[in-house]
C-alpha cells in the first residue's frame, strides 16, 4: 500500500508509462481508493496532455546555408575581382565610415584566420536594440558578417567554384544589410550603435582575409597556367610535366615544357601556396621525365617535402629495381637533391629507413590513381646505374 | 581469350527523404548539401520550438536555431554516426542555449513580456478557430511563463521529456545526467507546473494544500 505523497511522487513516471508492474498496481490500486489522488492525476493527465499538444513553433526561416548556396546557380559569370574589391570597400564605407584607405591599410595587414575572426564579431545575441527592425538589422548584419568570415577560411581552402560563389553572395548579403542598416538612424541603433566601430573593424579583418585568400587561389591559377605556356630552354632539363589539380576545382594545370627563370620563378610561388597538408588533392601529380631540373631549394623540394613521393619506374639503390607498371611505392620524404652535377641522382628516404639514389626518375606526389597506359609508354627506361654515382 | 568482365554493380544510395538521419549526416560531411537540407526540414521545427521554450525569446531563439544548423554544417564529423542524431542535435542546441542565457542573463532578465515577445502559430484549422486560437495562445503564455520560471535543469528536462517526447535515456544523454536524475527532475517540473496550473484546472479543490 502506498501514501498519497507516494502516490503523488509516483505520478510523473505513471504518466509517461515508465513504472514496471508492480509499482503501476501499486500506483493504480491507490488511485482506485483514493478520490482524492484519482482527481489530481486525472488534472495532471489532463494537464500535460494538453502541454505535450502543443504545436511545435513553425520555422519558415530558410536553410541557412544549403538555400544560399543554391541562390549561387545563377547564368552570369561571378562578379570579377575588381567588382568584389569594390563591393567591399564600399561596404566598409557604409558601415563604419572607414575610407578606401584604411580598407587597403587593413589589407595589407596580416591576415587573421577566418574562423577566429568569425567568431572575434559581436554575437549577435548580445546585441540589444530598442527597435525591432533595427535589431534584426543589426543582426543580419553581424550574423552575415560572422558567415562570411567562415567563408574566408573555407572558401579559399577549397576554392570550388560553389564555395567561392557563396563567398560573393555572403558578400552581397553582408553589404545590403549594412546599406539597410545604414539608413536606420543612429537613435533607433541604440547601443549597436556605438558598437559600429569595432564591428567595422572586425569586418575590415575579415574582408581583408577573403580577399587574401582570393588572390592567392587566383594568383596560383594564373602562375600555374602562365608557367603551362612558357616554354624556354634548359640543356640539363629534359622535360617536366606538371600535372597539378587544384584542390576541388577540377581543372587540371598542365605544364608541358622546359622550365626556367622567370617561369620557375612563378612556378615555385605557385606550388609554395598550393602545399597545404589539409587541401586533399592540392597537387595530385608531380611527374619528371628525364634528368630533373632540381638544387636544394627548388620547386621540387618545396613541392615534395611534406607529400609522399610515389616512385614510378626503376630504381636503383635497394637492390630491388621496380618494374615500371607496378604500383606506386610510397616513400615518405625526399631528402635531397643533387641534380646540377653530373650524374643527376636523388636521395629518397624510404619508408623503411633506407636509401634510394635514382637517376632518371618518375615522381608522382599523392597519386590519386595509377598511370595510364598511355603514361606508362612514355616513361622512359632507366639507364643502368653507373658505379660511383650511385645509380 | 580473354573473360569478359561484368559490370560492377553499384547500389543507388537511398533518396534523401527515406534516409535515416544518421545516413544522412554522413552524406552532409560528405558535402551534400541536399542531406544537409532534408535534415534541416525535418528538424528546424522541433529545435526552433526547444530553443524557443528554453530561452523564452522568439528572436533568440531562431537565432540560435539558425546556428545550430551551422554548426552542424560546418562541423558535420563532430558527430559520431553510431550515435543518434536527433541526441546529438539538441544537444548542441542545448549548450547554445544554455551559453546564450549565461551571458544573457546578467543584463536582462527572460520575459515573454505582456504583449507576447514570442509568437505562436496555429498548427491546424482547429487552432485557427478564434477561440480556440485564443486558448492556444493563452495556454502557451502561460506554459512560457512557467517554464520561464524554472530553473534551467528543470526547464531543459521539461522541454526535452514533456514537450519534445523523447525518452529519459535520450535526455540523460543531452544534459549528462543519468536518466533516474532526468526522471526525478521531470517530477519536481511537473509538480511545480501543476501548481501553477491550479486555478485553471476543474479538480483545483481536491488538491491538497
Amino acid at each position: 500500500m502506498i501514501t498519497c505523497t507516494d502516490a503523488m511522487r509516483m505520478q510523473s513516471e505513471a504518466f509517461d508509462d515508465r513504472l514496471d508492474q508492480a509499482a503501476r498496481m501499486r500506483f493504480d490500486t491507490h488511485l482506485a481508493t483514493c478520490s482524492e489522488c484519482a482527481g489530481r492525476y486525472a488534472d495532471y493527465e489532463l494537464l500535460f496532455a494538453a502541454v505535450q499538444a502543443l504545436p511545435a513553433i513553425e520555422n519558415e526561416a530558410p536553410c541557412p546555408y544549403p538555400e544560399t548556396a543554391r541562390a549561387f546557380v545563377r547564368p552570369e559569370a561571378p562578379p570579377s575581382m575588381l567588382r568584389r574589391l569594390a563591393a567591399a570597400a564600399a561596404m566598409i564605407l557604409v558601415l563604419g565610415g572607414i575610407g578606401f584607405t584604411a580598407f587597403e591599410a587593413g589589407r595589407r595587414r596580416a591576415p587573421a584566420r577566418g574562423t577566429e575572426l568569425a567568431e572575434a564579431v559581436v554575437n549577435p545575441v548580445d546585441v540589444v536594440l530598442p527597435d525591432y527592425e533595427a535589431q534584426q538589422q543589426a543582426r543580419q548584419v553581424v550574423n552575415r558578417a560572422r558567415q562570411l568570415g567562415f567563408f574566408a577560411e573555407t572558401g579559399p581552402r577549397y576554392a570550388d567554384v560553389g564555395t567561392l560563389r557563396m563567398v560573393d553572395l555572403s558578400r552581397d548579403n553582408l553589404q545590403n544589410s549594412s546599406k539597410a542598416l545604414a539608413g536606420i538612424p543612429s537613435e533607433r541603433l541604440g547601443t549597436f550603435h556605438s558598437q559600429f566601430s569595432e564591428i567595422a573593424g572586425q569586418l575590415d579583418d575579415i574582408c581583408a582575409e577573403v580577399d587574401h585568400g582570393l588572390r592567392s587561389r587566383d594568383a596560383t591559377i594564373d602562375k600555374l597556367r602562365f608557367a603551362s605556356q612558357v616554354v624556354v630552354r634548359r640543356d640539363l632539363a629534359g622535360k617536366i610535366l606538371l600535372l597539378g589539380n587544384l584542390s576541388r576545382s577540377a581543372q587540371d594545370v598542365e605544364v608541358d615544357a622546359p622550365i626556367d627563370g622567370d617561369a620557375m620563378q612563378l612556378l615555385t610561388a605557385g606550388l609554395a601556396r598550393l602545399e597545404r597538408r589539409d587541401a586533399p588533392g592540392a597537387l595530385r601529380i608531380f611527374r619528371a621525365v628525364g634528368q630533373v631540373p632540381a638544387v636544394r631549394g627548388s620547386p621540387l623540394s618545396e613541392l615534395v617535402h611534406d607529400l609522399e613521393v610515389c616512385v614510378l619506374g626503376r630504381v636503383s639503390g635497394t637492390g630491388q629495381p621496380l618494374p615500371v607498371t607496378a604500383p606506386p611505392t610510397t616513400l615518405k620524404a625526399v631528402r635531397s637533391y643533387y641534380l646540377d652535377q653530373p650524374g643527376v641522382w636523388i636521395e629518397i628516404n624510404d619508408q623503411r629507413g633506407g636509401s634510394l639514389r635514382i637517376g632518371e626518375i618518375e615522381l608522382r606526389v599523392r597519386p590519386l590513381r595509377l598511370p595510364t597506359q598511355d603514361e606508362t609508354e612514355r616513361l622512359r627506361p632507366i639507364p643502368a646505374p653507373r658505379p660511383g654515382k650511385g645509380i | 581469350m580473354s573473360a569478359q568482365r561484368r559490370p560492377e554493380f553499384q547500389a543507388e544510395p537511398a533518396p534523401l527523404a527515406e534516409a535515416s538521419d544518421e545516413v544522412l549526416m554522413v552524406r552532409v560531411a560528405e558535402g551534400d548539401s541536399g542531406a544537409y537540407e532534408t535534415l534541416y526540414q525535418r528538424y528546424k521545427s522541433r529545435i526552433l520550438t526547444f530553443v524557443m521554450r528554453y530561452v523564452g525569446d522568439r528572436d533568440w531563439a531562431e537565432d540560435l536555431c539558425q546556428e545550430t544548423f551551422l554548426r552542424l554544417y560546418r562541423n558535420p564529423r563532430a558527430f559520431d554516426p553510431r550515435n543518434r542524431f536527433s541526441t546529438w542535435l539538441f544537444t548542441v542546441a542545448r549548450n547554445l542555449a544554455i551559453d546564450f542565457l549565461r551571458r544573457k542573463r546578467p543584463a536582462t532578465s527572460i520575459d515573454a513580456g505582456e504583449d507576447g515577445d514570442y509568437r505562436i502559430e496555429p498548427a491546424g484549422p482547429e487552432a485557427e478557430r478564434p477561440v480556440d486560437r485564443t486558448l492556444m495562445r493563452e495556454l502557451e503564455r502561460r506554459v512560457q511563463d512557467n517554464l520561464n520560471a524554472l530553473s534551467d535543469k528543470l526547464r531543459e528536462v521539461f522541454i526535452l521529456c514533456a514537450m519534445q517526447g523523447l525518452s529519459y535515456e535520450e535526455v540523460a544523454q543531452i544534459v549528462g545526467c543519468p536518466a533516474k536524475t532526468v526522471s526525478s527532475r521531470l517530477a519536481r517540473a511537473r509538480e511545480r507546473f501543476a501548481q501553477s496550473f491550479d486555478p485553471y484546472l476543474a479538480g483545483k479543490e481536491r488538491r491538497k494544500p
